[in-house]
This record gives structure tokens, C-alpha cells and sequence, in this order.
């Protein structure tokens, strides 16, 4: 019993869980069912693809890396998926002047594919950009700062050549589909579950410890003989993956493609990982605090929401907010290390 | 050798051996070289390319790009993973409030610069405060920060377009030419005399070398450590802020997002500048050739008529390509 207690106090996603359990509470009391489960359900179709996308990026910034291009590669996914929905293999016909618009006239496109071949050519679309990030940081040691910032110009560019403004939908049976629950909960809360199932079996294999190794020191574990060139490349594949699933999600809540889409997700995935309690500086993290730290974000937007701050004060609240959130989470992590360094002297 | 060294004392052989170690050390020479390539392939793809009149033009544009990305090299020569992703908001910030601002009124320039020097400064000594005493990263600070102002300037116009007008100086400042030499292009040759002054002959440069070289090292010089950090993101934040000044008068009108593009362009710059991102090496010289580099990648696509998506695409590959040559981490194996 003791030992559970001491592990929740050792959590470091604790501090996120405790104030997102606080926010909850303030949005039971601020917006009217808020805790109806259509409520909830919403919520969580809509934050689904953050989390998916936060977890890649957790991922990565566990080996000591950082991942600025998970935003490209959710609006790339996107887009990719709803330009082969609308217009099948004459998405290679599809150039920048023309877009999804030529389709509207009947005739000049054919059959699109089927919601799933598309998603799925959406996910290798997302992939073949983590194939670059993969090979350039794994493999050429380019610094993944820059690299992602390079293939973060490269997915965008992709995005906006098959999609230069939003457009373009969804069968309406595939939005529906996805809203509507399934055995108590949405597909996007199952989807969470899933993913974090996922990640923690993920972690039971050797991959995990030679990530936390790579990340915590990629000399010694080359050294202790940790393939540390695989592992990077696995984990930037594995990102790629995961962020272009979320980009998957994205496209069934909002039912439409935008190249423009995933640009915020590669600030509030970082913003996510860093509340959730894994360090910047890798070695170590867990699932559950990015998946509470991306559900901090949604909260606060959804109370910003209820308490009627005029839509363009939005933006400034929440980036405001979600500043003291970070330097209040760094400081509080200090201030721990400081107090458990003084106990043990 | 000495002798003729003796003979003619124009540079003695130690300088000579140092100009060369210079030049070899700062990887300026490819950045260079690069330039001459791109500018004659410019030349070849399109005719009038490498007109002195489309050169002053790609020296104005890119001394906008350089303007900028001076706060970035002394952010990123401070080390410690520094970096300033802010940049760009808030050349759009400072670029909508002189909109704004001067309303077509020449007389209200002075206030301009003033306000975007300020704003700049403020949200610079926000982010150095933010690295420095609560100990966030620099990369996780300035992005987070970037929301906050990208949040400022939809707030400051109550998410419309922004109402104002520039005014006739500002424009003819960013227009006008002296010769074949457009008066940004000075702007910009002052810019990189006096940074490269400052980095050289003043305490505050040689001290940001060593600290950005090794911190410790520079906390038993007795070096003021936290002061010269905020210090240095604080001059990023106010050169921002200068540049979206000019970048106001330079595009003539005002959008919420007209500096958004120039964070990755600065530190693309740095990098192809030669300026190591550990910090502690490099300088503004490769800076303003980086720049100059980037300007002319894209004027050369866009001469061509690349579309602005495969454009993106060509330089995200570019940029890899650079950054192969320049960027990679030590190997394991030893």
C-alpha cells in the first residue's frame, strides 16, 4: 500500500493530473453539462488528435531529440487523406492552381477511394516524411532541432501543393462514425486507449529501455552496446506514425482537409509533453502525464470557451495561460529536485 | 617568406594565417560560394536575373532577413541550446503596430520605431527572464512565447484585418535606391558593422563567446552569467522588433501574419552563416551571406515560377542538404 502511495507521489505527471482533475471541476461549474456524456464525447473527438500527436512527440523528446515537424506531418495526413477521399489516383493529376476545386465539377475526377484505403494512404504520407527525419537524424547525425525544422518546410510544402486552401469532406456516415459511442465511449476515446495500451507494451520490449538509454546518454548506451542509430531511427518512424494517425483523427472530427491545420500542434504538443512531466532533456517519461498535460490544453480552451472572453482575446489567454503553466511546472519540478537533493544529504 | 613578410608589413603573417583561419573556421567560404552559384544560375533560368537593380533588390530583401536574424546569432552564440523562436511574431507584432501607429502619417515615425523597439524588448526580456530564473528551455520559452504574441496581435485588432496605413517616408525608405544600392541594403551594411563591432571589440561580445563556449568557465571569470543571457534575448526581441519595422515598409501593408515565416529563415541563415548551434562559435558575417543565400534560393525559384508549396518544399530539402554539410553531431564510435 506504502509502495503504491510513494510510486502516485513519485509520478511526475501528478501535479497535470491534479489540475486537470481541478479544471474539470471548474468546467462542471461553469459550462452546464459539462459532465453529460455528449459533452465529454465532443471533447474527446476534438482532443484525441492532440493527444495521439503529443505522444509522438513525447516519444522523441524521451531519446533526447525533439520533433518540430509532428505539425506538418497532422496537416499533411490530412490533407493527403481527404484529397484521395475526393479524388482517388487523380490525386497525382491534382496540382497547386486546381486543388480539390476541379472536382466540384462532375465528371472530372474519378471514384474516390473508400474513408480506410484513404486514411491509410494518409498514414503513409506522414511516414514517408518520418522516412526523412528518420535517415537524416539516425542515420546522417544532423541535430533533430534542425532536421524536423527542415522536414517540418518539406511537409508543409507537401500539404499545401495537394491542398492550397481548405476544402473538400467526408461521407457524412464516416463523421457520424466517429462521434457516435461505441460500448460507453467514442472511437476517439477507445483510440486513446488504445494508443496508450500500445505504448505500454511498446516500452516491455527492449525498445523501451534503449530508448530511455539513448535519451538519457547516447554515448554510454552506444557504449553498453545499444544500437543507438536503430533506435533513433525507430523512434523518428514511430512519431511520423503516431502523429499522422492523430492527423487521421483530425480529419474525421473536423471532416475536412487544411495545410494549415497542424500548424499549433507542434507548440501545444511540446507545451503537453513539458506539463506532463518529461524532461526536456530525455532519459525518462511515461504515458499518462502527456496525455493529462494535452487535456490540460483542451480544458483550458474549452473554459476559456464557457467564460465568453471575446473570440480574439482567445488566442492571448490561452498562449498566456499555457506559459505560466510551463515556467509553474518547470519551477515546481526544481523546487522537488532541490527538496529531495536536501533530503538526502 | 618571412622576409617578404618583412619587406611588405601590409598584413604581417600571423594576421594572414588568421584572416585564413577565419575564413576557413566560420565555413563562411561555401556560404559564399553558394551565393555566386545560385545568383548565376538565377542568371541562366531567367533573364534580367542578375540586373544591379534586381541585385540591390535581393540585398534590401535579404537585409530585412539579416536584420532579423542578428538577435538570432547572438541567441544562438549564448549556447546552451539557445535559440529564439519568436522572432517572426514578433516582426508581425511590431509590423502591425507601426500600421497602426503611423496611420499614413509621416510625422509619427519616431513614436513607430519607439513602440516596436519597445514591444520587442519587452517580449525578449520576457523570454530571457522566462530561460534564465525559471530554467525553461530557450526552444520551449520562445515557442511558447511566439503564442503569446501570434495571440497579442489577433487580440490587437480584434481578429480583423489591421486598420492604419504607412506612411510615404517609411515606404520610400524601404523603396527608394541611392544609385543601384537600395537605402535597406545600407540599412543593412550599417547593421552588420555595428554587430560585428559589438561582437568583437566590446566586453559584452567577447564575453557571450565564452559563455556560449563554456558556461562554467565563464562563471569563474566571474562573468555575470544571467544578466548577459537576459541581456542577449532582449537585444533579439528589440532587432525583432526593428526588423518588422522595415518589413512593414518593405511589404506596404499590414497582415497578422507577415513576419511568420521569418523564424525558420533566420536560423536557417545562422546555420548556412557558419554559427555553431552549440553556441560559442561563429559570427554575423555568415549571418547576413546566409541571408542573402536564402533570398536568393527564393528569388531564383520564384523567377522560375516555382509555386510557393514547391517552393517550401525545395528549400525544406535545401535546407537539409545544408545542414548534412554543417549540422551533424559528432560520431559514437571513437
Amino acid at each position: 500500500m506504502i509502495k503504491i502511495v510513494n510510486r502516485i507521489k513519485e509520478w511526475p505527471g501528478l501535479p497535470i493530473f491534479i489540475i486537470v482533475l481541478v479544471l474539470i471541476g471548474l468546467n462542471a461549474s461553469l459550462t452546464r453539462n459539462f459532465l453529460s456524456s455528449s459533452v465529454l464525447e465532443g471533447f474527446l473527438s476534438t482532443y484525441a488528435p492532440l493527444i495521439f500527436v503529443t505522444l509522438a512527440q513525447a516519444l522523441v523528446i524521451i531519446s533526447g531529440g525533439i520533433d518540430l515537424s509532428v505539425g506538418g506531418v497532422i496537416s499533411l495526413s490530412n490533407v493527403t487523406t481527404i484529397v484521395l477521399v475526393g479524388a482517388g489516383w487523380d490525386f497525382l493529376k491534382i496540382g497547386p492552381a486546381g486543388g480539390l476545386y476541379i472536382c466540384n465539377t462532375p465528371g472530372a475526377c474519378q471514384a474516390g477511394w473508400p474513408f480506410v484505403t484513404a486514411a491509410l494512404g494518409g498514414v503513409f504520407a506522414g511516414l514517408l516524411v518520418g522516412l526523412i527525419n528518420s535517415f537524416a537524424i539516425g542515420i546522417l547525425r544532423v541535430r533533430p532541432l534542425l532536421a524536423t525544422l527542415a522536414t517540418q518546410f518539406i511537409s508543409m510544402g507537401m500539404a499545401l501543393y495537394l491542398l492550397p486552401l481548405p476544402g473538400g469532406r467526408l461521407p457524412i456516415e464516416i463523421v457520424n462514425w466517429y462521434q457516435r459511442p461505441l460500448i460507453g465511449l467514442p472511437i476517439a476515446g477507445w483510440s486513446i486507449i488504445l494508443i496508450a495500451l500500445v505504448w505500454v507494451l511498446l516500452m516491455k520490449t527492449p525498445y523501451g529501455p534503449h530508448l530511455k538509454a539513448t535519451g538519457e546518454n547516447m554515448q554510454k548506451a552506444y557504449n553498453s552496446g545499444v544500437n543507438v542509430q536503430l533506435t533513433i531511427f525507430i523512434t523518428y518512424m514511430l512519431s511520423a506514425l503516431i502523429a499522422s494517425l492523430g492527423g487521421v483523427l483530425l480529419t474525421m472530427s473536423i471532416a475536412a482537409g487544411d495545410p494549415n491545420v497542424g500548424i499549433a500542434f507542434t507548440l501545444n504538443s511540446i507545451a503537453a509533453v513539458v506539463l506532463g512531466g518529461v524532461s526536456l532533456s530525455g532519459g525518462f517519461g511515461e504515458v499518462g502525464g502527456p496525455i493529462f498535460g494535452a487535456l490540460f490544453l483542451g480544458l483550458i480552451v474549452n473554459t476559456i470557451l464557457s467564460t465568453r472572453v471575446p473570440p480574439w482575446y482567445q488566442w492571448l489567454v490561452s498562449g498566456v495561460i499555457i506559459v505560466i503553466g510551463l515556467v509553474g511546472s518547470i519551477s515546481l519540478k526544481r523546487v522537488m529536485k532541490k527538496q529531495s537533493l536536501s533530503r538526502t544529504e | 617568406m618571412a622576409e617578404n613578410a618583412e619587406i611588405r608589413p601590409k598584413y604581417s603573417r600571423q594576421q594572414l594565417t588568421d584572416i585564413i583561419s577565419t575564413i576557413g573556421h566560420n565555413k563562411i567560404l561555401p556560404a559564399i560560394i553558394s551565393c555566386m552559384v545560385f545568383f548565376a544560375l538565377g542568371g541562366i533560368l531567367s533573364p534580367g536575373y542578375t540586373s544591379i537593380t534586381n541585385l540591390g533588390n535581393i540585398l534590401a530583401s535579404a537585409s530585412i532577413l539579416a536584420l532579423a536574424a542578428a538577435g538570432q546569432t547572438l541567441v544562438i552564440l549564448s549556447g546552451h541550446d539557445g535559440i529564439d523562436l519568436s522572432i517572426g511574431e514578433v516582426m508581425s507584432l511590431t509590423a502591425v503596430t507601426t500600421y497602426m501607429v503611423l496611420n499614413g502619417n509621416d510625422s509619427r515615425i519616431p513614436l513607430a520605431i519607439l513602440v516596436a523597439i519597445a514591444l520587442g524588448t519587452i517580449i525578449g526580456f520576457f523570454n530571457g527572464i522566462g530561460i534564465v530564473f525559471a530554467g525553461l528551455p530557450p526552444l520551449v520559452m520562445t515557442l511558447g512565447m511566439s503564442a503569446v504574441v501570434q495571440g497579442l496581435v489577433f487580440a490587437s485588432n480584434a481578429g480583423g484585418t489591421p486598420i492604419g496605413k504607412a506612411s510615404p517616408l517609411l515606404l520610400s525608405i524601404a523603396s527608394g535606391r541611392l544609385g543601384p544600392m537600395r537605402y535597406l541594403a545600407i540599412v543593412g551594411l550599417l547593421v552588420i558593422i555595428i554587430i560585428e563591432l559589438i561582437l568583437s571589440r566590446t566586453n559584452y561580445g567577447k564575453q557571450l563567446y565564452l559563455v556560449g563556449n563554456n558556461r562554467s568557465a565563464a562563471r569563474l571569470c566571474g562573468i555575470p552569467i544571467n544578466p548577459l543571457i537576459i541581456a542577449t534575448y532582449l537585444v533579439s526581441g528589440a532587432l525583432s522588433g526593428i526588423a518588422g519595422f522595415f518589413l512593414l515598409g518593405y511589404a506596404g501593408t499590414a497582415n497578422l501574419d507577415l513576419g511568420g515565416s521569418y523564424t525558420v529563415l533566420t536560423i536557417a541563415a545562422v546555420v548556412i552563416g557558419g554559427t555553431q548551434l552549440s553556441g560559442g562559435e561563429g559570427g554575423y558575417l555568415g549571418t547576413f551571406i546566409g541571408s542573402v543565400l536564402m533570398v536568393l534560393l527564393t528569388t531564383v525559384l520564384i523567377s522560375v515560377g516555382v509555386s510557393a508549396a514547391v517552393r517550401e518544399i525545395l528549400v525544406g530539402f535545401f535546407l537539409m542538404l545544408t545542414l548534412f554539410a554543417y549540422a551533424r553531431a559528432p560520431k559514437l564510435r571513437q
